[in-house]
């Protein structure tokens, strides 16, 4: 079980001490919120991607490190904020995987089975069905359409329906993998919404 | 260009874990930073995971990924995600959708064209009213070249089975299929057409104990002073509504899954038409799953005009010369049976092709039973097929 570094107990998240972070990222709130939110959101991706269990937590105390430091730095500091949560990161990423030596990052423990999961992709599939329902029919015909077919089949139909929607190869791909990522998210709480009614 | 190809190896590379601990930090430092760069990040996630799923990873890369990449429980939802994508795909989708994207992108810019040529009296009216004839014509050609062959693929199963002794059970039975019947389109949208952000304005803080105990004081603090920007993709919610939870009932299944074929019943192959009332067959495409499979169950909304069901059974391993194949309903009565079937090379694969006269199909699930004639003259299972019937 992954285990979140501990942080000083005596610290406590303010009004003020939040409010500085944001002046810190951008005069403007609206436009400093918008960074935060962009920074947690790359902060968990990261995480993930560094095989972490919690990445959420790891995130959240990554940027509560950076708020504890705020006051000494935000004068002084010169360059991209975002990259002081880089580092800071990275220390939480060290201290977190210390305290789970048995999960660090070598690749001797395959991760949980998951071929036993019909049932959850019974699941899955239900829910997807109905978000697929919620999709405009261009963007339905789009994902459709483009995740068709195997391998060379698969290319040389996307360069197809590239041609046909006008679009560069590159463009499509990015567009087909948004509606995907609206798909999975609309999949996820229906699936949250299913379990939560269990 | 040589760049954007070096930055997806990297990724991917990342994704991996490939990368040594100072190209991890730089590569991190970049995805803080260039948000079209983390975007890329999120891209290359979803076709790494599609690659894992086609087979297109190499043997080191299969391994890295079952071993690193995998490990986050996010990663394995994601592969769920993408298992239950691929499946639905190849259900609804086996067929190209060119007819629908035809119409919803050529057709339309091509008669915007020729609107706006009309109203500006251009030179080029005659030329474009021209074109337009050709492509119509063309168009209408695809289509009668279309129904001659169904007819002739109908001929052939037909003559096939009179040369074959009688179905057990004396009931004509024969080749193929796929649902088709017009799309009750839900004009819902997924009002974000931007990547959404997932997290809320602010999380709960979980760490440590006094965190713990201050964890509400911090969610309000958060609340108060972070208010979303109108505009902002960051924080504006998707504003679908999250769907209905999947029921246990059989109403509800039966309905889902006839919705699934309606959703089929767009992606018929270029100039081929949609069922309609008074065409005397329909046609189904069936692969091989258990009972609980739900995504190996079809359902065709049989129209009262139709006369034949044509199952197309895609065949998953095994190659015989010739099959038998047994229909029953859910409760075991049999319905139709049919031996000596050769297989057939189809749009979707290899199959074998059977009719099933309408008459002896009501509302009810049926499961199809394929067996292979083998080299010493026993027939040995190769598949097991579900579908269900609903009436018009």
């Amino acid at each position: 079980m992954d285990t979140v570094p501990s942080a000083k107990r005596e610290w406590v998240l303010t009004a003020d001490a939040l409010d500085q972070l944001l002046s810190w990222l951008d005069a403007d709130k609206h436009i400093a919120g918008e960074k935060y939110e962009e920074i947690r959101r790359t902060l968990i991706k990261i995480f993930v991607c560094r095989g972490c269990t919690t990445a959420e937590d790891l995130a959240d105390e990554t940027i509560n490190r950076v708020i504890r430091k705020v006051p000494d730095i935000a004068r002084t500091y010169v360059g991209n904020p975002a990259l002081y949560f880089s580092g800071v990161a990275k220390y939480v990423l060290l201290e977190h995987e210390k305290k789970r030596p048995d999960l660090s990052l070598s690749i001797s423990e395959p991760p949980t089975r998951i071929d036993d999961e019909a049932e959850d992709i019974e699941r899955e599939y239900e829910c997807l069905d109905q978000c697929m329902a919620h999709l405009t029919p261009k963007n339905r015909d789009l994902i459709l359409y483009y995740y068709q077919e195997e391998k060379l089949a698969k290319i040389e139909n996307r360069k197809r329906l590239a041609e046909r929607l006008g679009l560069k190869l590159n463009a499509l791909r990015v567009r087909a993998d948004r509606i995907r990522a609206n798909l999975e998210e609309c999949v996820g709480k229906c699936l949250t919404h299913a379990s939560s009614r269990m | 260009m040589k760049q954007a190809v070096e930055d997806e190896r990297l990724i991917k590379q990342y994704l991996l874990g490939e990368l040594a601990d100072e190209q991890q930090t730089e590569i991190q430092d970049r995805f803080l930073t260039d948000p079209e760069f983390f975007n890329l990040l999120l891209l290359l996630e979803n076709e790494l995971t599609d690659e894992y799923l086609i087979g297109g990873l190499s043997e080191s890369e299969l391994e890295r990924f079952n071993s690193y990449f995998l490990r986050a429980p996010e990663r394995q939802q994601k592969l769920k995600f993408a298992k239950a994508l691929n499946k639905y795909v190849s259900e609804t989708a086996t067929e190209p959708s060119q007819r629908v994207l035809a119409q919803s992108v050529g057709l339309v810019k091509w008669w915007r064209s020729l609107r706006d040529i009309i109203r500006s009296q251009n030179r080029l009216l005659v030329f474009s009213l021209a074109t337009a004839s050709l492509v119509l014509a063309a168009a209408g050609a695809a289509l009668v070249v279309y129904r001659a062959g169904m007819k002739y693929e109908v001929a052939q199963v037909r003559d096939e089975n009179a040369a074959q002794p009688a179905p057990l059970g004396g009931q004509e039975l024969g080749p193929s299929t796929v649902p088709q019947s017009q799309t009750n389109q839900d004009s819902a949208k997924l009002k974000n057409q931007a990547r959404p952000a997932t997290s809320p304005a602010l999380k709960s803080q979980k760490t440590g104990a006094s965190q713990h105990e201050h964890k509400g004081e911090q969610e309000q603090t958060r609340a108060v002073l972070i208010k979303p920007h109108p505009s902002s993709p960051t924080t504006v919610e998707t504003k679908s509504t999250p769907p209905n939870p999947p029921s246990g009932d059989v109403k509800d299944r039966l309905r889902t899954r006839s919705r699934r074929a309606e959703v089929g019943a767009q992606y018929a192959p270029p100039g081929r038409p949609r069922l309609a009332e008074g065409r005397p067959f329909q046609s189904l495409t069936l692969t091989a799953g258990t009972a609980r499979d739900v995504t190996a169950t079809r359902t065709v909304e049989l129209a009262s005009a139709t006369e034949q069901l044509l199952l197309r059974l895609m065949l998953e391993s095994g190659d015989y010369p010739t099959y038998h194949a047994e229909i029953r309903t859910a409760e075991g009565k049999v319905i139709s049976s049919e031996t000596d079937l050769r297989p057939r090379q189809t749009p979707s694969g290899k199959g074998v092709v059977l009719s099933v006269p309408a008459k002896l199909l009501v509302i009810d699930n049926y499961i199809v039973t394929l067996r292979g004639l083998s080299k010493d003259g026993d027939y040995e299972r190769t598949g097991t097929y579900h579908f269900s019937v609903i009436k018009k």
